[in-house]
């Protein structure tokens, strides 16, 4: 098997024992990535030079054979970073004009702690302009696509980070997911995306949209990989006022084929959602598996899941325009030229910098926030996002984990919901719940449809029980056996 | 409803003050035809649209009120575009009307984070010239700006 399918656990042992150097591994990819990089357009930026010079770093550290028993398991990998994560030195555009010169002074939380875990950036990954959309094509540079099928979309708005893992660019990618942004696309590309527990990983660093739901996570080809992501990621930050202090936990305990204690619960408004019949069927066949393997299954009722769309359209908006506010042109990024008065460079800079999607859910967000119309729509919102919670507790004091499809459909075509924001929207209905509540949720390929493309199922489970999580999701995908007979990247 | 109409009417009486002064000044017409004329006339102008319930769907006039809020510059063809829009996002927001709510406090967080505090004490902050690096325009410790009063 080439190396740019194997694994992160699989390539750290292989270099660890010395049958790969590191810089072999950083070949294998450079290569893909010439390879197929102009067709799918994962990346905004690559940083070739950087990455040769730490691997061959790497390498003489391994050959001086001081360092092996401190090395973590995500050692000498080559990663991807969603391009709103911040890195010191190395441009970081948010997918916006308005930050295409933008060279941060400083690293995010999760950068430093992966670089410490020893792994080797490969470059910058597309999104949606500020994570706002579902199919990265509101990046302001180009679309990507999806590996599986170069017509569609990969899904949004960590589409570059999905594409890039799936077609094999890099080993393992982090997204960040305010209302579905890693799972989606990671159901799109046939590979695993986590969105952890709200508070759980810093978000020092990660430039900002809707602060309520932001969450930093792993997408990864396989389980095993986004525990040793999680393992490096999750831990008290000082600097992020909304982490959370809890002892140090390690999630490759969790990777066990063992579900005989789980007690899982179906929402049945999730498969109310106009689900493609292909992608319900599936998600039954994996709970059936499940329920086989000793797992104790019961129909649940989550109430409001209806309105969990339109309560994240309210309050996603609203947090992004006054997030957003900072964009003014005067002490960093794009600064219009020509204008008059103040007001003028804050507003011509503005209406230059932003894309049509970013200035919607600004205005959107201004006019829900706007004097007269709060009590009707933001408090409503979060008076029904409590219902919502409330609908969560209930369940959960009664089951481990809640399984449901990841989206209602497959990837679509391009363009094909581009003129239709509500339509867009709509993709995330399954995912944004897990937002409102701040629980965790994973997202594991469970198959293809008929047309071959890939199929997501999506895990729920209780504040910080991430290893619970990881538990079901690693015997469902041990059980499937996809990953032996999965053929990753382009296959047409 | 009524504070609406009467809201709407005041926001198009002041965009175009001088006619509207004017007319409020003949002494031909009582108030109440004065009001039902102008109703008439900021029903056309800005095609306000009454929806079930009363409810009131944006409206161009309101898009530019919005647009100036944001600090946004909008081309004559992005208000026609966002008043569309818009319109039907509200409209599919405004399905959470149909949920009562009259007892339910409203979310603050979703963890049971109290109060974070710190230290007040002098830490290493980041590099005053990697931060300069990305200003548009500076002048040794300070972001340089245009003239903030008109020309």
């Amino acid at each position: 098997m080439e190396l740019f399918r194997k694994s992160g656990r699989e390539l750290s042992a292989m270099m660890l024992k010395r049958e790969i150097s590191v810089e072999d591994l950083l070949r294998a990819h450079l290569c893909r990535i010439e390879q197929i990089e102009n067709k799918v357009k994962a990346f905004i930026t690559i940083t070739e030079e950087r990455a040769l010079k730490l691997a061959r770093e790497l390498d003489r550290q391994l050959a001086s054979g001081a360092m092996d028993d401190r090395l973590s398991d995500l050692w000498g990998i080559p990663i991807g970073l969603k391009d709103n994560l911040l890195t010191r030195g190395i441009r970081t555009t948010s997918g916006s004009k308005m930050l295409a010169e933008y060279f941060p002074p400083y690293d995010a939380t999760v950068v430093e702690r992966l670089t410490r875990g020893g792994t080797i950036l490969m470059g910058k990954t597309n999104l949606d302009e500020f994570a706002m959309g579902s199919s990265t094509e509101n990046s302001a540079f180009y679309p990507t696509r999806n590996p599986w099928d170069l017509t569609r979309v990969p899904g949004g708005s960590s589409g570059g980070s999905a594409a890039a893992v799936a077609a094999g660019e890099v080993v393992l990618a982090l997204g960040s997911d305010t209302g579905g942004s890693i799972r989606q696309p990671a159901a799109f590309c046939g590979i695993v995306g986590l969105k952890p527990t709200y508070g759980s990983v810093s978000r020092y660093g990660l430039i900002a949209f809707a602060s309520s739901m932001d969450q930093i996570g792993p997408l990864t080809r396989d389980v095993t990989d986004s525990a040793l992501v999680l393992n490096q990621l999750i831990g008290y930050d000082p600097r992020d006022s909304t982490s959370v202090r809890r002892g140090t936990e390690d999630f490759t305990q969790a990777l066990i084929t063992d579900v005989k204690d789980i007690k899982l619960g179906v929402p049945q408004e999730y498969f109310e959602q106009n689900i493609h019949p292909e992608i319900s069927q599936l998600t039954y066949k994996a709970i059936r598996i499940l329920e086989k393997l000793g797992a104790q299954v019961e129909e649940v009722s989550l109430p409001h899941t209806e309105m969990a769309l339109p309560t994240y359209y309210i309050l996603a908006p609203a947090e992004a325009s006054s997030n957003l506010s900072r964009f003014d042109g005067i002490r960093f990024g794009k600064r219009a030229h020509e204008v008059t008065d103040l007001n003028d460079l804050y507003s011509l800079t503005r209406s230059e910098g932003f894309g049509s999607e970013v200035k919607r859910r600004i205005m959107l967000g201004t006019y829900t926030l706007s004097v007269g119309y709060y009590d009707q729509y933001y408090r409503k919102a979060q008076k029904v996002r409590t219902l919502i919670i409330e609908d969560f507790a209930r369940v959960f004091a009664n089951f481990d984990v809640l399984i449901s499809p990841t989206t209602p459909t497959t990837a679509f075509k391009l363009q094909e919901n581009l003129q239709n924001p509500l339509a867009m929207y709509k993709s995330d209905i399954l995912t944004v719940p897990a937002n409102l509540a701040g629980i965790p949720a994973i997202s594991i390929p469970i198959g293809f449809d008929s047309t071959g493309l890939p199929i997501g199922l999506q895990i729920l489970g209780k504040h910080f029980a991430e290893a619970t999580l990881l538990r079901v999701a690693y015997t469902l995908e041990q059980e499937l056996g996809l990953l032996a007979k999965k053929d990753w990247g382009i296959t047409r | 409803m009524k504070d609406r109409i009467v809201k709407d009417i005041m926001v198009c009486v002041l965009s175009q003050p001088q006619c509207i002064l004017g007319f409020l000044h003949c002494r031909v017409m009582t108030f109440n035809t004065k009001l039902i004329i102008i109703l008439f006339l900021c029903y056309n102008k800005w095609k306000i649209i009454y929806r079930k319930a009363g409810v009131i769907m944006i409206n161009q006039l309101e898009i530019e009120r919005v647009a100036k809020l944001a600090r946004l510059k909008c081309t004559e063809k992005e208000v026609q575009q966002y008043t569309h829009q818009l319109g039907s996002i509200l409209e599919y927001i405004n399905t959470l009307n149909q949920i009562d709510t009259t007892d339910v406090e409203p979310t603050v967080q979703v963890i049971s984070l109290k109060n974070v505090y710190r230290e007040d004490k002098v830490q290493q902050s980041l590099d005053k010239e990697a931060i300069f690096a990305n200003a548009p325009e500076r002048e040794e410790s300070y972001f340089k700006t245009p003239k903030i009063l008109g020309r």
